[in-house]
This record gives structure tokens, C-alpha cells and sequence, in this order.
């Protein structure tokens, strides 16, 4: 009986292996973020303890300012995840919404947005992303407003495409027939039928979010200190890497274990949502 | 009851050259109360676009539409999708007219929703009536299109048109995806259903022969212009196309169409030196025809 | 007069996760040298499996039974290398959509040449150089122009005169040719008739699937009726459209518009689950209590009927 139930978990295991694995990194992080305030205060400053290995006391040690690492690992975690939900959710809302519009009215306001994905797409976000920041100065919400403001456009592309089919199809027409008006059509019709690749979408926004998220911590550009961020921690303890490796290292885990655990989730949807790679015996 | 004046519908493709494509050309269709006008015609000959500009889900390059006295092609867009209420579309493709992520009982209901007519309960009571209408098992309307016949879809698709009791539906080749005896039984419904509501009907169509069992009068539609028009139309033809269509005659060659003069000039037997100047539309005995044959005097 | 396909008591049921449906259910039949066979049948009955099980095109959950005989051997216990063999040269297939079924970025002169290529043996200079004679004979024209266009540069019917071209082009013993009046214009069916008429002059056999009447009037020897997995009748052409023997015959012609436009009461029926004896008897005006035994194939003057009225 135990057996029997093995050999089922196995083997959906091994049909749906990245998103079990994705879930499980997932729930381990989530479990950090909700364990968070349990933690040793993150900003306490003890300079008679700072720079110790990791101990029973501190399990990833203490930083330069002898703070808890591991407290500031699991409450950066709330602020990484954090702001990256935000993040990813504005940009496919005002991706979506912008898609949308494009799509169906066409016309001036489709070719600006084309103009506009095509540049975007063409230069690299990071390098992008500096620019914004540099010109609005250093800071989390700074580095949030960057993301969003260049995440819009793999939202807006992939639905603005779809839209341009669907729009065409008889039941647009039907329901025009009905006397629909073009909120409704857009909204009941049209949306519901270009949305699922973008559930896929958003699941890889996020860990690239964070990945980027951290990338402008580290170059100073994104969460000020004291606030405990994955990235900026990975740049304060770059000068510390010889003595206190323990300073980048779980910071860098983190960050590494998030993103994977997000694009195995997106890559286990991908596969799981494309009816053609689903392994069914039919004809 | 409806009424087509002048209507043509010009497609343009490029921006400097402005090639155009005239899809529907200077035609005038009327379709009287409570009767059935089959309008047939190669593909390509622009029976679909000029059904769907008599609807506005097209909008004509010129012409007029009146429906009951109300110019169509004037109103603005909140007034025309109130009147929408009273005519509708029967499309080609029953598996592609109704949104696949709705249930078919949301989908009959929507006509409701969007005109905001009746509250839940009459809502579901009338969805009900309407399924049972058109012969099909309530059990239908917890499903998905995908998990339906094209027959019961089509069924299901009439069902919707006849919701908020239309005067007048375009009735797009609703029968040329289905198979023959289903075709029999969906067409024997539309005739019923035109009996008990008191509805007119464009049907468009290629199969002469269904236009003939269907239909009160016929209009031929050759090339963007509706070349012959009337009771009779496929006993008695008068237009040598429509003599053509009918295996009565056979088109002399296969050349392209001429832009200027009668738009059948290549392909006609019965051509002469008058066929370079555009014909007119006459009118004798309850016959309209457009051909340099019957323009004598 | 020799018998170029005969299948013997075919069976084709399609294995799913909880049920097996019988797309094809006993069927038997046979194409003579010569003869243009047409199958009838309406969506569901079973007879495009039917063409793609000859044929060999199946997905793989599908347990297949009986014999397809084709010039002596039993097409199903060929393997693939003997299949390639006959599949373009002896039997050629021209499928349903023409629009879909050229490669639009080749040039038509190379696909049409390909079968050639693949089993005449010869090179591609000659075989284009046939092609241009078989776009002619089709009435492509002008021949040495289209051979090197691509299929957008061709018109519907034109597309499917290539198909044809296509298919003809090996000197096949038999053409299975799949709907090939599906979604044309009544006012050019008039050509496709022509077309198949021309190649049925040199001597090929021809199947004809389809669901079109009035095409299989106008080009059919005979007629085979199927009907929910299982041929219901086999008959001479003209006896079919003058007196069918099998009540669903009689029902299919009544709704036909020229006919009167008689719906068939009832309706279609399920794959999944179809009715017990005679699939038909529910929609049946001349059912009795009988029809509850699956009725066998009673033969009437040279023609075959599956209905107890003719027992």
C-alpha cells in the first residue's frame, strides 16, 4: 500500500518535476518570510561581536556591525519578495491594460506602443534601469518605479499579439452584433482569451525581478542601508569576502534559491498549461 | 423594412498608391417585412460584406442603410447598438461563433446582460424557453462549445439570435459547415422559427438549390453588384450569369474583370459593343435586372 | 474484372483513458480496376478513419483488426519500408484542404515533382519537366510559368488541380481522394467534377470519401453507405439515387434540398455510446422490434443492404 502510494508520488514527481520542485523552494522561502519576526532584531548593532562565523548563537554569522545575518537574510526576504510581487503586478496590469488597447483601437496609439516595445526590448533592462535610477536618485521605490516602468513591455507585447487574432474571430463579431459597447467586449471577450500565457509570463517576471532587484542593490542603486536587502547585502560584504564569507554567501544562496524556484514554477507551468506537451494517449 | 441604397464598400490597401478593392459596388437590396431574400453568389462576390454592412458591423463606404425608417449609417454608436436588439447574425462557423471559455448558457444569456433586460430569474427562465426552441437538451447549457456538436452549436447560435426577438437576421452559409442532414433539420428550424416570431431573413448562400426551397425572393450578387433580383429567379433566369450559374449557358473565357462597362463583359455568351458602358438596373415585372439586354428603349 | 483493394471485416477502435470508441466497425468492402467507389457518410461515421487506416496514417492508441488486401498483400502487415513503397506511388491520397496542404515557402513545381522524384527514381530536371506536362494536362496554364510559382500565386482551384497533379503523377493504381468538394463554392464544383472525370479516364480506381450527394452522383460507379462505424449499403449508382435500399439511404437523399429538405429524425449518434442491434434504428420510420438484433448484410440483386427488411 505504501509502495503502491511511492510509485504515484515518484512518477508525478517526474512528470511534474519543476513545478514540484519550484513549490518547494517556494514554501521554504515563503516559511523564512513568515518566520521573520521571530528573528533576532536585524539591526542591532553589537560592534563587540561583528565579523563571527557562523555559531548556534548566529547561525550565518554576524556582519561588520556584528548584526545578525540571519535575521537580515529572512526579513531581506520579505522585502526582495515584497517589492517584486509589486512590481510584477503593476507592470502586467498597466502591460495588460496597455496590450489591450493597443491591440484592439490600432491606429496611432498601436504604433507609438510598437515604437515603444521595440526600443525597449532592443536595449538591455539592466542598463535601462540605471539610467532611470541615475536620473531619479538611489532608493527602493526608486528601483521599484525603474522595473515596472521597463516590466510593461513582455505584458503588453505578448497580449497586444494575441489580441490582434482573437479580434478577428466570429464570436468578436457576434457579440458586436448583440449590441455589445467596446468596454464590455474587450473585457468579457477579449481578455479572458489572451491571458493565460501571461500567467506563465509573470511567474518568470518575478524571478527576474528579484534577480534585478538585487543587481541594483548591489551597485548601491537599490535599498539604502540600514534596510536589509539581498543585493545590497551581497555589496557590503564584497570588501569583507576574504575574512567573512559568510557575509555573501547566504545572501547569494538566497537570491540564487528564489530565482530558481520561480522560473522552475514558470517553466512547470509553461509545460503543464500547453496542451500539446501533455501526455495524454488520445488520437 | 430594410432597405439598402446605393451602398459600396471599397477596401484600400497602401498608403500612396491606394489600390482599392471594391468588395460591394453601388447596390440597392430591400428586404420586406416577414419575408426571406436568399442572396447567392460565388465567394468572392461580396454577399457576405454587403450582409454585414446591412447590419453596420461593417460600415459601407457610401450608401445608406434604413432599418424601419431610421438611417443606420447616421445614428451613433449608443443608439445603433440599441437597435441591435432587433437584428442579428447567424454566422459560417458555429464552432468559432460563440466564445469557447463561455458556458453555452452564458453565451444564449448575454443579449440580456448587455441590454440589461430582465433579472435573473426571468433571465433563466427565458434561456430555458429559448433551448428548448430550437430542440435542444437543457443538459447543453452547462457545456462548453468544445464539447458540443457543430449541429447543436449552430442550434445554439440561433438560440442567442432570437433572444431579445430580432425583426430581421442575416443568415451567413449557416449551413455550408454542417452536414446535409443536419443542414436539413437546422434549416427546417429557421423557417419555423421565422413563422412563429415574424422575422425576415437575409440568407446568403451558395447552393442554388437550398436558396430555392428557402427563399421568397432571390437577388444574384456577381462581382460586388446584384445583377438580377426577384420572384422566379432560378426557373426562369434573365441574366445571362444567372443563365451561367445555372449550367444553362457556360462562360466563354477566364479572364479577369473589367474594370469599366458591365463587370461580366469577359465571361458573358451573350456580349456586344453596348457592354462597355455600365449597365443600368431595370425593372419589369416584378423582376430587376442589370444587363444591356433588357435596357431597350 | 480484378479487384485492386478489397478490405476484409476491418475493425478500428480508438483506445482512450476510460473508453474505446469504434470508429471503425466491421467493415468490408472492395474497389474493382477501374471503378470510382464512393464512400458516403456524415461526420462521425467513420470514413475519413477509414481512408487514413488504408493509408497507414494513424496516431499510434489505436488497435486496428482485419485485412486491407491491395494487390495481393495485406496492407496492414506491411512495414513501414513496404509501406513507403506503395504509400505516393501505387495508392495516392489527395487530402481534404488545398489551401493547407502545399508547403507555402516550395515552389509548386517541386512538390508536385516530389513523388516522382522519390519513386520514378528520376532527377529533378525531368521531373520538373513532367510536371510542366501534368500542369497542362490539369489545365494550369501557362505550364513552364506556374511550375515555378509558389502556392500563394495560385487560386483554390488551381491549388487542388495540383494536389491532384501531385497525386496522379506516379501513375498510382488507386486514388483515395478525402472531401475533396469540402468548403468549395457550389458554382465550381462543376470543375472538380471535371477533374476527377479526367484522371478516371486513365484507367485508375478512384475512392471517393465524402459526404457530398450530388458529386458522387455525378462521378461514382458504385455507392458504400456508412453509417456510424459500419457500411449500411452497397449499391450501383443509379439504383442508389433512383430507389435505395437502406432507410437511412432514403432519409440521407429526402434531405437533400432538391429534394425536399426532410430532416432525418433523431439525432446523430454517439461514438461513444451507440445504439444497441441496428445503430440506425432509433431514427429508423420503418423500426420494429427486430432492429434490437444487430442486423448482418443481406445481398439484392449484386447490391448489399445491412437491414432486416431485406431479410
Amino acid at each position: 500500500m505504501v509502495r503502491a502510494m511511492l510509485n504515484v508520488g515518484i512518477s508525478f514527481y517526474f512528470r511534474h518535476n519543476s513545478i514540484i520542485s519550484g513549490l518547494f523552494i517556494l514554501a521554504f522561502l515563503i516559511a523564512m518570510v513568515v518566520l521573520s519576526p521571530l528573528t533576532a532584531d536585524p539591526t542591532k548593532i553589537d560592534l563587540h561581536n561583528n565579523l563571527h562565523p557562523p555559531s548556534l548563537e548566529h547561525p550565518f554569522g554576524t556582519d561588520n556591525l556584528g548584526r545578525d545575518v540571519f535575521a537580515r537574510v529572512v526579513n531581506a526576504a520579505k522585502i526582495d519578495l515584497a517589492i517584486s510581487l509589486v512590481i510584477v503586478g503593476l507592470s502586467a496590469i498597466i502591460g495588460i491594460a496597455i496590450g489591450l488597447i493597443s491591440g484592439y483601437y490600432g491606429g496611432l496609439i498601436d504604433k507609438i506602443t510598437i515604437c515603444l516595445i521595440d526600443i525597449f526590448l532592443a536595449l538591455p533592462e539592466l542598463i535601462l534601469a540605471l539610467v532611470i535610477v541615475g536620473a531619479l536618485g538611489p532608493g527602493l521605490f526608486n528601483s521599484a518605479l525603474a522595473l515596472v516602468a521597463l516590466g510593461w513591455v513582455r505584458y503588453a507585447r505578448i497580449v497586444r499579439g494575441s489580441v490582434l487574432s482573437v479580434k478577428e474571430r466570429q464570436f468578436v463579431e457576434v457579440a458586436k452584433a448583440a449590441g455589445i459597447n467596446d468596454l464590455g467586449l474587450i473585457i468579457r471577450h477579449i481578455l479572458p482569451n489572451v491571458i493565460s500565457p501571461v500567467i506563465t509570463i509573470a511567474m518568470l517576471h518575478l524571478g527576474h525581478s528579484v534577480l534585478s532587484l538585487a543587481s541594483l542593490g548591489f551597485l548601491g542603486l537599490g535599498a539604502q542601508p540600514p534596510t536589509p536587502e539581498w543585493g545590497t547585502m551581497l555589496n557590503e560584504g564584497r570588501v569583507y569576502l576574504r575574512e567573512a564569507w559568510w557575509l555573501s554567501v547566504f545572501p547569494g544562496l538566497a537570491i540564487m534559491l528564489t530565482v530558481l524556484s520561480f522560473t522552475l514554477l514558470g517553466d512547470g507551468l509553461k509545460d503543464a498549461l500547453n496542451p500539446k506537451s501533455r501526455r495524454i494517449a488520445y488520437g | 423594412m430594410i432597405k439598402g441604397i446605393n451602398l459600396s464598400k471599397i477596401y484600400e490597401s497602401g498608403f500612396i498608391s491606394k489600390k482599392g478593392i471594391v468588395a460591394v459596388d453601388g447596390v440597392d437590396i430591400e428586404i420586406r417585412e416577414q419575408e426571406t431574400l436568399a442572396l447567392v453568389g460565388e465567394s468572392g462576390s461580396g454577399k457576405s460584406t454587403l450582409g454585414r454592412i446591412l447590419l453596420l458591423l461593417t460600415k459601407p463606404t457610401s450608401g445608406k442603410v434604413i432599418f424601419d425608417r431610421v438611417d443606420l449609417t447616421r445614428l451613433r454608436n449608443r443608439k445603433l447598438r440599441d437597435l441591435r436588439r432587433k437584428m442579428q447574425i447567424i454566422p459560417q462557423h458555429p464552432e468559432d461563433a460563440l466564445d469557447p471559455r463561455w458556458k453555452l448558457y452564458d453565451s444564449i444569456a448575454e443579449p440580456f446582460r448587455i441590454h440589461k433586460i430582465a433579472g435573473k430569474d426571468d433571465e433563466e427562465e427565458t434561456v430555458h424557453k429559448l433551448i428548448e426552441l430550437v430542440g435542444l437538451d437543457q443538459e447543453l447549457l452547462r457545456r462548453y462549445p468544445h464539447e458540443v456538436s457543430g449541429g447543436e452549436l449552430q442550434r445554439v447560435v440561433i438560440a442567442r439570435a432570437i433572444a431579445l426577438n430580432p425583426k430581421f437576421i442575416v443568415c451567413d452559409e449557416p449551413t455550408s459547415m454542417l452536414d446535409v442532414s443536419v443542414q436539413a433539420s437546422v434549416v427546417n428550424l429557421l423557417m419555423d422559427l421565422q413563422r412563429k416570431l415574424s422575422m425576415s431573413y437575409l440568407f446568403i448562400t451558395h447552393d442554388l438549390e437550398l436558396a430555392d426551397i428557402v427563399a421568397d425572393r432571390i437577388a444574384v450578387m456577381y462581382a460586388g453588384q446584384i445583377v438580377e433580383e426577384g420572384i422566379g429567379v432560378l426557373k426562369d433566369p434573365l441574366h445571362p450569369y444567372t443563365q451561367t450559374l445555372l449550367g444553362i449557358t457556360t462562360p466563354i473565357s477566364r479572364e479577369a474583370i473589367t474594370p469599366r462597362g458591365c463587370k461580366f463583359y469577359n465571361l458573358c455568351p451573350e456580349r456586344s459593343s453596348k457592354c462597355l458602358n455600365a449597365p443600368k438596373t431595370v425593372e419589369m415585372s416584378g423582376r430587376r435586372v442589370k444587363c444591356h439586354l433588357y435596357m431597350e428603349h | 474484372m480484378d479487384e485492386v483493394l478489397v478490405v476484409k471485416d476491418l475493425h478500428v477502435h480508438f483506445v482512450l483513458e476510460n473508453m474505446t470508441v469504434k470508429a471503425v466497425d466491421g467493415v468490408s468492402f472492395h474497389v474493382s480496376e477501374g471503378e470510382a467507389l464512393a464512400l458516403i457518410g456524415e461526420s462521425g461515421s467513420g470514413k475519413s478513419v477509414l481512408g487514413m487506416t488504408i493509408l497507414r496514417l494513424l496516431p499510434e492508441n489505436v488497435r486496428v483488426n482485419g485485412k486491407i488486401l491491395f494487390n495481393g498483400s495485406n496492407l496492414l502487415d506491411l512495414s513501414e519500408e513496404g509501406l513507403r513503397e506503395i504509400r505516393g506511388k501505387e495508392i495516392a491520397w489527395v487530402p481534404q484542404n488545398p489551401a493547407t496542404s502545399l508547403n507555402p515557402v516550395m515552389k509548386v513545381g517541386i512538390q508536385v515533382a516530389e513523388p516522382m522524384e522519390i519513386h520514378l527514381r528520376i532527377d529533378r530536371k525531368s521531373a520538373v519537366q513532367r510536371v510542366a506536362n501534368l500542369l497542362k494536362f490539369f489545365d494550369i496554364n501557362p505550364p513552364e510559368k506556374r511550375v515555378n510559382e509558389y502556392p500563394h500565386q495560385y487560386s483554390g482551384g488551381m491549388k487542388q488541380r495540383a494536389l491532384v497533379a501531385m497525386g496522379t503523377s506516379t501513375k498510382p493504381k488507386l486514388i483515395i481522394a478525402d472531401e475533396p468538394t469540402k468548403g468549395i463554392d457550389m458554382t465550381k464544383k462543376v470543375s472538380i467534377v471535371e477533374l476527377f472525370r479526367k484522371i478516371k479516364k486513365n484507367e485508375l480506381s478512384l475512392l471517393l470519401i465524402t459526404h457530398d450527394l450530388p458529386f458522387a452522383e455525378k462521378l461514382a460507379d458504385r455507392i458504400a453507405v456508412m453509417y456510424c462505424g459500419q457500411i449500411v449499403e452497397v449499391c450501383n449508382v443509379k439504383k442508389f439515387f433512383k430507389s435505395p435500399l437502406h432507410p437511412y439511404s432514403k432519409a440521407l437523399l429526402n434531405s437533400l434540398p432538391s429534394r425536399g429538405l426532410k430532416p432525418i429524425k433523431g439525432n446523430p449518434p454517439s461514438m461513444v455510446n451507440p445504439p444497441k442491434g441496428c445503430k440506425f434504428h432509433p431514427r429508423c420510420e420503418y423500426m420494429s422490434g427486430r432492429c434490437l438484433e444487430e442486423p448482418q448484410m443481406f445481398e439484392i440483386d449484386g447490391n448489399l443492404v445491412r437491414c432486416w427488411l431485406y431479410d
